[in-house]
């Protein structure tokens, strides 16, 4: 076979030695490794325990909000509750978890690379959000934090618990992400495949190296951001407190430079999985590529434009409301053509409706209600009344969670076989998609309603007409929670049946089908290079799950 | 995969030490116009001269003159730093300073600082009271 | 049929650097060099977050800005403009050195290097020194009495963040110059081989370049 593998009959690749799960062996192997496979699946792990742990915050939340008084907690724990929730789910779970688990896994087998190009600091930003994790779960012994994960000052710099430690811990977790991305850029500028030209590699790594592009700019002014936070807190600086002639509005541009951007830090990634997954189960190729390439890189640069939009009321001046109000809209605009050109990928296209695909049309359903609903917020006339309620919950949960999980999902089912050689339960899997897909608007619808009809967000008591919106928000929190645990369940089930999958189950254009699953450790055996683009399907497709590679 | 490396030349020691000479002698003047009083142009000034030195570092001795790419990237870097400097200011400028209203006992007292009174802005035309000293 | 369809087999003749995921040593020094240009980058914004900070409170208590950076020794801060200006230059040369082979004078400019740098923090420990002793300290510890403009603690709360953030990149480029004094010692670095040190150089004038936009700032405004 020309692309130098041993074939076996049934489409495997024969290799001389283990995979990269089973070789070398022992545990210190995978704390030393610099193998961007093992340390993707460090992360994968990493962050479905943080996100188990972030759910847990959720649930208690959602459990408080069943009465308007109080139900399981006080006030002061409500308060530390949502704040843990947020920080957790922000910094340690939807920051890291599609670029650090699959981008790690897969961008340099995308690519047909052996490696990521610094694998020595790929480990060191594992260890980062290690670190960084603790130190935040250490806030859990020093009082908690209650300021919200937003840390707004002077709040923040006065009140007591936790917040110096769970400040230096979100500073360590920056560095873990910069790391991530000075990575992701230098890998895709110089370790493409021989004949890969920036048109030519596949779309996710378009978007990987948009997030990477603002995890380099935008997380260091979170570093100083945080790093001034704490000077205030120590040494009242006076830089945001009104008392010693600073701004606490100041502290709010310094945040949100970094945080806006950070929320695309969150969907490119979600983003580029659709890219991979939709012509996959469309069997057809990418609509737009140009288009969908350009717009990841647009919508990266033009999230810095926008962060005030968080700081309409905040008491900024009405003149930079009315700019950046204005700039926000224009974000609707790349994101739109993405939708676009994935449903026209799908259209007329032979559509395998297995679980990534499920979710990959989940996806479409949940972001563009995430999307749309952000107009609302991104219109100043509409935010005075919307800022603060559970609509702003609602939305960046559908932008946030939703989409980030449903894509992440949606990766994770698609590039399950190739990571560890086995295949989950497909029905299974189907079921755990319609549950967290009818779990998750099931809980955030309702909060649409509230918050549209004035239920504020952060609020321990509520009123007693919002107790039935509330109640119907838990229970679907509780099925999303069921959906979650048994699609993890199904996932981890998977590892019951031993080794030994086809390397291409899904037909599958790109590099990393072209190696075994799973691959060995160093990707593949010679420099691959490729002979035709990465969703070429212009010849007639063979089924799915057929063991025949031409060629 | 082309070795870009090796095509850029080598820079000789005399060219280093023309820049340095430039470096401090700008130095030496920026140093002297600090001493000059031109009104609203001081900071001008100072970070006219400051660009110049520093971009004489980036171009030479950081050899972005033969790396057009990496000076994107380092541009790039300085763009986005711009666009938060102007934006923000733009937004402090174009309201009243916050004062705090409802003073309450000081967090800490401390010299250089009348913490009961609000401290006078420099820019807007809030109404305060004059420390009272 | 996925992507691939042949392979390379490249003849190595394996450098004694190169790194097991790189194919040439052409490649391994572009890569590292545009990691180490994105992470000047953030560096850039990181002091950048600072300086924004110091420009708005500048822009709002002018008075108390400049009355307090009158308690800076202008002659202190200017030599040690030099210096770093020297040592700059030191390092660019040390990077020709390397370029061209030359171990014995690749030594002599990394240990000049870390002397102008030593001398910088030196003259940064004598001016610290002078604050202590005047009370001039950040926030809540200014205890200098007599002042007639309020609210210079201010000024000396980023004059210390900023001369202290700036003065433990220093500190870590000392330590970054010192491994590669002991690899040009080995003998690690010659013309197809200097990496290193060039990335380190990097690092270094950014650590300069920070200083020159930090000592008029400081210093020089009247």
């Amino acid at each position: 076979m020309a692309d130098g593998h041993t074939l076996t009959a049934t489409g495997t690749t024969a290799l001389a030695h283990g995979d990269y799960l089973d070789d070398p062996k022992g545990l210190m192997s995978w704390l030393t490794t610099v193998d961007h496979k093992r340390i993707g699946i460090m992360y994968l792990w990493s962050i479905t325990f943080f996100m188990i742990v972030g759910g847990l915050f959720a649930m208690l939340i959602r459990i408080e909000h069943l009465t308007p008084t109080r139900t399981i907690m006080d006030a002061e724990m409500y308060n530390r509750v949502f704040t843990l929730h947020g920080a957790i789910m922000v910094f340690l779970v939807i920051i890291p978890a599609i670029p650090a688990s699959l981008g790690n896994f897969a961008l340099p087998l995308l690519l047909g690379a052996k490696d990521v190009a610094f694998p020595r600091i790929n480990l060191m930003s594992l260890y980062l959000y290690w670190t960084g994790a603790l130190m935040a779960l250490g806030t859990l012994f020093m009082g908690g934090v209650d300021t919200g994960w937003t840390f707004y000052t002077p709040y923040s710099t006065t009140t007591g618990g936790g917040v110096t430690l769970m400040v230096f811990a979100a500073f360590v977790l920056g560095f873990s992400s910069i790391f991530t991305g000075v990575n992701f850029i230098a890998t895709v500028h110089k370790l493409r495949a021989p004949g890969m030209g920036w048109f030519e590699m596949p779309l996710f790594c378009w978007g990987m190296y948009s997030t990477a592009l603002i995890q380099i700019l935008a997380t260091p002014v979170l570093g100083i951001t945080l790093l001034l936070l704490a000077m205030e807190r120590l040494f009242h600086i006076g830089i945001f407190d009104p008392q010693l002639g600073g701004d606490p509005v100041l502290f709010q541009h310094f945040f949100w430079f970094y945080s806006h951007p950070a929320v695309y830090i969150m969907i490119l990634p979600a983003m580029a999985v659709m890219s991979e997954v939709i012509p996959v189960f469309s069997k057809k190729t990418i609509f737009g590529y140009k288009a969908i390439a350009f717009s990841s890189v647009a919508i990266a640069l033009l999230g810095f434009l926008v962060w005030a939009h968080h700081m309409f009321v905040a008491g900024m001046s009405i003149y930079a409301g009315a700019i950046f109000s204005f700039l926000t809209f224009f974000i609707a605009i790349p994101s739109a053509i993405k939708v676009f050109n994935w449903i026209a990928t799908m259209w007329e296209g032979s559509i395998e409706l297995r679980s990534p695909m499920l979710y990959a049309i989940a996806f479409l359903l949940v972001f563009t209600i995430g999307g749309l609903t952000g107009l609302f917020l991104a219109s100043l006339s509409t935010d005075v009344h919307l800022h603060d309620t559970y609509f702003v919950v609602a939305h960046f949960h559908y932008v946030m969670a939703g989409s980030n999980l449903l894509a992440l999902l949606a990766g994770l089912h698609y590039w399950w076989p190739k990571m560890f050689g086995r295949l989950y339960n497909e029905s299974l899997a189907r079921i755990g998609c319609v549950l967290v897909f009818l779990g998750f608007n099931a809980t955030f619808i309702p909060q649409f309603i509230m918050g549209s009809r004035g239920m504020p967000r952060r609020y321990y008591n509520y009123l007693p007409q919002f107790q039935a919106l509330h109640v119907a928000s838990t229970i679907g929190a509780m099925l999303l929670a069921v959906g979650l645990f048994l699609t993890l369940a199904n996932l981890l089930a998977s590892f019951r049946r031993p080794k030994g999958m086809v390397d291409n189950p899904w037909g599958g254009k790109t590099l990393e089908w072209a190696t075994s699953s799973p691959p060995p450790t160093e990707n593949f055996e010679g420099q691959p290079v490729p002979l035709h683009g990465p969703y070429d399907y212009r010849a007639v497709p063979a089924p799915i799950g057929s063991e025949v590679h031409t060629g | 995969m082309e070795n870009t490396a090796h095509a850029h030349p080598i820079t000789s020691p005399k060219v280093y030490a023309v820049v340095l000479a430039a470096l401090l002698a700008l130095t030496v003047v920026t140093v002297t116009a600090a001493g000059i009083d031109f009104g609203p142009y001081n900071t001008v000034i100072a970070l006219v001269i400051a660009t110049i030195k520093a971009s004489l570092v980036a171009l030479f001795f950081m050899h972005l003159r033969y790396d057009k790419f990496d000076a994107v990237v380092f541009l790039g870097g300085v763009l986005f730093l711009g666009i938060f400097l102007i934006f923000t200011l733009f937004d402090i400028n174009s309201r009243q300073t916050i004062l705090p209203s409802n003073l309450k006992a000081p967090v800490k007292e401390f010299p250089g600082a009348p913490l009961n009174k609000p401290v006078r802005p420099s820019t807007g035309s809030a109404v305060v009271t004059e420390p009272a000293k | 049929m996925s992507q691939a369809t042949t392979t390379v087999h490249a003849e190595h003749d394996h450098p004694q650097f190169l790194q097991h995921h790189f194919n040439d040593m052409g490649q391994q020094f572009d890569a590292t060099k545009i990691g180490m240009w994105l992470f000047l980058v953030t560096e850039v914004l990181l002091f950048g977050g600072l300086f924004v900070g110091y420009g708005i409170m500048r822009a709002k208590h002018p008075e108390a800005f400049m009355a307090a950076h009158h308690q800076l020794n202008r002659t202190m801060g200017s030599i040690n403009t030099i210096v770093l200006l020297v040592s700059s230059f030191t390092m660019v040369m040390g990077v020709w050195a390397a370029q061209t082979s030359r171990k014995k004078l690749l030594i002599l400019f990394l240990v000049l290097t870390l002397l102008c740098a030593c001398t910088f923090l030196g003259i940064k420990f004598f001016e610290y020194q002078h604050k202590f002793e005047e009370g001039l300290l950040p926030g809540s510890f200014y205890t200098h009495q007599g002042d007639t403009v309020p609210g210079q603690f201010m000024f000396f709360s980023f004059y210390f963040m900023m001369t202290g953030l700036h003065g433990i990149h220093v500190l870590c480029g000392m330590g970054a110059i010192t491994w590669l004094l002991r690899r040009a010692i080995r003998g690690d670095f010659n013309a197809s081989y200097y990496g290193p040190v060039d990335l380190v150089g990097l690092y270094w004038h950014l650590v300069d370049m920070i200083w020159i936009y930090l000592f008029p700032l400081m210093y020089l405004i009247s």
